[in-house]
């Protein structure tokens, strides 16, 4: 963004001072941060509070330096903000100077080159360092102000302090080029029909949603992005309206997909719908890059077809679609030692957050193949098979055991109204958590084959004489 | 392709009045030319290894075929029919594509799956609510060609579902295997291989004794003689003792010790 043939760059910071400071609560200032300068950013320190706004080359649409600074403040005051602005050659000094330099009046501008002079009176604070014991070090031996620091050799500050320190020092001074990430929302992608005459035909909305989504794909597809997630609104003649959600997998401009994604629910909502439609909308709420995969012309080969993510991809769609994303899953171990905690599901749809491992870029690893088995070394103490049960009951129930001992393994029990005998038994095992997890759990599991075969899994809390049902090695 | 012997190369399986062996190869020759048939409508022939030779050799093609359902029949609850689809399932999935489980009870246990050598990064889970939600989506599972297989425990598959099913699979090429309950025995059979799973109390591993109740277009009782289809005397009758080791959860069968020498008697004469 920055213009090369400018040779000032100047930035400007702008600290608000009011609560609001979470990290949505900035980026929905961007865009109307926009008219001050095309290069906006997000503060990338924790917590977040300012707004890093390029203005280089700028400064004469405003009339001069001053004067743009102060057309910001009086804007910001105008939505009611109460802001600190500074403005210097580096995104590093002027997030220093708004946060900690002293101003005569509400803002401050550093004029070219004078960067290094203005930074040294600063506190370390300002250097936005991220390692908080490098800033006590730094005030143990003494050293509060920059200037302090500018007086030692580089190569000491570097071994004593870490890279981190030096590399803050060059990115407000400038020696070091840092790179903003700007953030430039995209305008919102939706289309919406009013009828001329209410209606509840069933092929003329579904006509309407198809027409709906080639409208916004077409809009979508020059910048090479997918429909992620989008909602579908509707009003009824009668002012009752209702709404549609659907995810998506993986983003997709494809509109027959998606009109089949929206039928899916339709269906279920036009049940409830008693009268005809005046209006209909569909707005596309997370977007997404499309994956361009070459077509290929011949058929590919028979060990290749298993090997098709875009098919998987679209049966995760319908599935979620129908039966709801909480019931398409995928399962994450969990390092928990209570077994019904052992785990977590995570919806495989999910609005606009990008997975971290995507089934595309694992597939063609050959590696991957032996994974299963070197998963199972890996997981926690011995690579057992049976060692927990393949069906888990959703909450622990209470059987009745025969036991000869009062500690000892049972020798039958009674589930579902049937005894069982057992022939013979493993454990116990015994899983205990933590107190500070407010209900503890103290139990003793045994693995128990009966004598028709069948494993179950029991346990008895220690000291108690009851015995639960927790599982089935089906 | 059969790679098993030629009917003419062997005696003839069991010891029959003068002209029947003759019906029985005609038989036997039908069978082959009925199976090449319906192989044709597949889209592939491939196979895929059981990850146990001789739980292979229950199966017409020597292992799972791509495009086929395999049922998998239980009498009770901790019986290990499911252990096992798993462990089939997980090697059927090892050309490619992920594994779906389709759990309409919200029993499943993923930790336990992991333990089994599934691939967690690769499973997808299931959970519909209904009894309809569950069909709808093993047809559709069936139908993605995108899938490695689809393991679904179910005991409210009806049975025009099911037909429907063995028809999505065919169309696809994926791989379904339903561990049902043992009641549906008596119901018609649409799956390329079904199977009966019952425990037995053993000593050392976990002893499973796998049945072969039907494979397509035949049933057990013509299957029992026939060594063509199922191979040599470790599965005698098709039917087969499995034992899983606990520690590693390798699956091997145990030998027989009584069957292998009553066979070769009987076949010997």
């Amino acid at each position: 963004m920055r213009l090369p043939d400018w040779p000032r760059q100047r930035h400007s910071v702008v600290r608000r001072e009011l609560e609001l400071t979470d990290r949505e609560a900035l980026a929905s200032l961007v865009p109307w941060c926009e008219q001050f300068s095309p290069s906006v950013a997000v503060d990338t320190m924790e917590p977040p509070e300012s707004l890093l706004l390029d203005v280089t080359g700028l400064a004469g649409l405003f009339h001069g330096e001053e004067s743009l600074v102060e057309h910001v403040q009086r804007e910001f005051g105008r939505r009611g903000l109460t802001t600190r602005v500074a403005l210097a050659d580096t995104p590093g000094a002027a997030w220093g100077l708004a946060h900690y330099g002293e101003m005569a009046q509400p803002f401050l501008v550093v004029p070219t080159g004078q960067t290094l002079a203005e930074l040294s009176s600063l506190p370390i604070e300002a250097l936005r360092l991220e390692n908080p014991e490098c800033v006590e070090t730094l005030k143990d031996l003494g050293l509060r102000r920059i200037g302090q620091l500018l007086s030692f050799s580089r190569d000491s500050l570097a071994a004593r302090f870490g890279p981190e320190l030096l590399l803050r020092l060059d990115q407000a001074s400038g020696a070091v080029e840092e790179v903003v990430a700007t953030c430039h929302p995209a305008p919102a992608v939706g289309a919406e029909w009013i009828f001329e005459h209410p209606t509840d035909r069933e092929e003329v909305i579904r006509q309407v949603f198809l027409w709906l989504l080639e409208k916004i794909t077409r809009e979508l597809t020059p910048r090479r992005q997918g429909v992620q997630e989008l909602v579908c609104r509707w009003r009824g003649e009668n002012g009752s309206s209702g709404k549609i959600t659907v995810g998506l997998y993986r983003a997709s401009a494809s509109p027959r997909h998606l009109a089949e994604l929206i039928e899916m629910q339709w269906e279920a909502a036009r049940g409830k719908l008693a009268e005809p439609l005046t209006l209909l909308s569909i707005s596309v709420t997370a977007e997404a890059e499309l994956e361009c995969r070459q077509q290929e012309l011949f058929e590919r080969g028979e060990g290749d077809s298993r090997d098709d993510p875009r098919q998987t991809a679209l049966l995760v769609d319908r599935l979620s679609s129908r039966l709801g994303r909480s019931s398409v899953v995928r399962p994450r171990l969990l390092p928990e030692a209570q077994p019904e905690l052992a785990w977590r599901y995570e919806p495989l749809v999910g609005g606009s957050k990008r997975r971290p491992d995507r089934p595309s870029s694992k597939k063609r690893s050959p590696a991957r193949r032996d994974s299963p088995r070197s998963f199972s070394k890996n997981a926690t103490s011995p690579s057992w098979s049976f060692v927990r049960p393949l069906s888990l009951a959703v909450r622990p129930l209470a059987v009745e055991v025969v036991s000869m001992a009062p500690h000892g393994p049972p020798l039958a029990f009674v589930f579902w109204g049937r005894q069982h005998r057992v022939h013979r038994t493993w454990g116990p095992e015994r899983i205990h958590t933590g107190w500070w997890r407010g209900r503890s759990v103290r139990r003793d599991y045994y693995r128990v084959e009966t004598t028709a075969g069948c494993w179950f899994w029991l346990f008895r809390q220690p000291g108690e004489a009851r015995w639960y049902f927790h599982g089935t090695f089906d | 392709m059969f790679t098993s012997p030629s009917p003419s190369s062997q005696p003839a399986p069991f010891p029959t009045a003068q002209g029947r062996p003759a019906r029985d190869e005609i038989l036997v020759q039908l069978q082959k030319q009925l199976r090449r048939w319906e192989e044709t409508k597949r889209p592939t022939t491939v196979c895929s290894s059981t990850g146990c030779a001789e739980l292979d050799r229950l199966f017409p093609g020597g292992g799972v075929s791509r495009g086929t359902l395999v049922e998998w029949l239980a009498e009770d609850v901790g019986s290990g029919a499911m252990w096992l689809a798993l462990v089939v399932a997980r090697e059927a999935c090892h050309g490619g594509g992920p594994l779906l489980v389709i759990d309409g009870r919200g029993t499943f246990y993923p930790p336990a799956a992991a333990r089994a050598g599934v691939d967690l990064e690769r499973l997808i889970v299931v959970r519909p609510a209904t009894a309809r939600d569950e069909t709808w989506a093993l047809d559709q599972s069936l139908r993605c060609p995108g899938l490695g297989a689809v393991l679904c425990v179910t005991d409210r598959l009806r049975q025009r579902a099911a037909r429907r099913l063995q028809l999505a699979a065919e169309a696809s090429g994926g791989v379904g295997l339903l561990v049902r309950p043992a009641s549906v025995r008596s119901e018609p059979c649409w799956a390329e291989v079904r199977l009966l799973v019952e425990p037995r109390a053993g000593t050392a591993g976990r002893r499973l004794e796998v049945e072969l109740l039907k494979t397509r277009g035949t049933v057990a009782s013509e299957l029992a003689g026939s060594s063509e289809l199922i191979g040599p005397s470790a599965v005698g009758k098709g039917r087969l003792t499995l034992e899983i080791d606990d520690e590693t959860g390798l699956v091997r069968a145990v030998a027989r010790l009584a069957a292998p020498a009553a066979q070769r008697r009987s076949s010997g004469a």
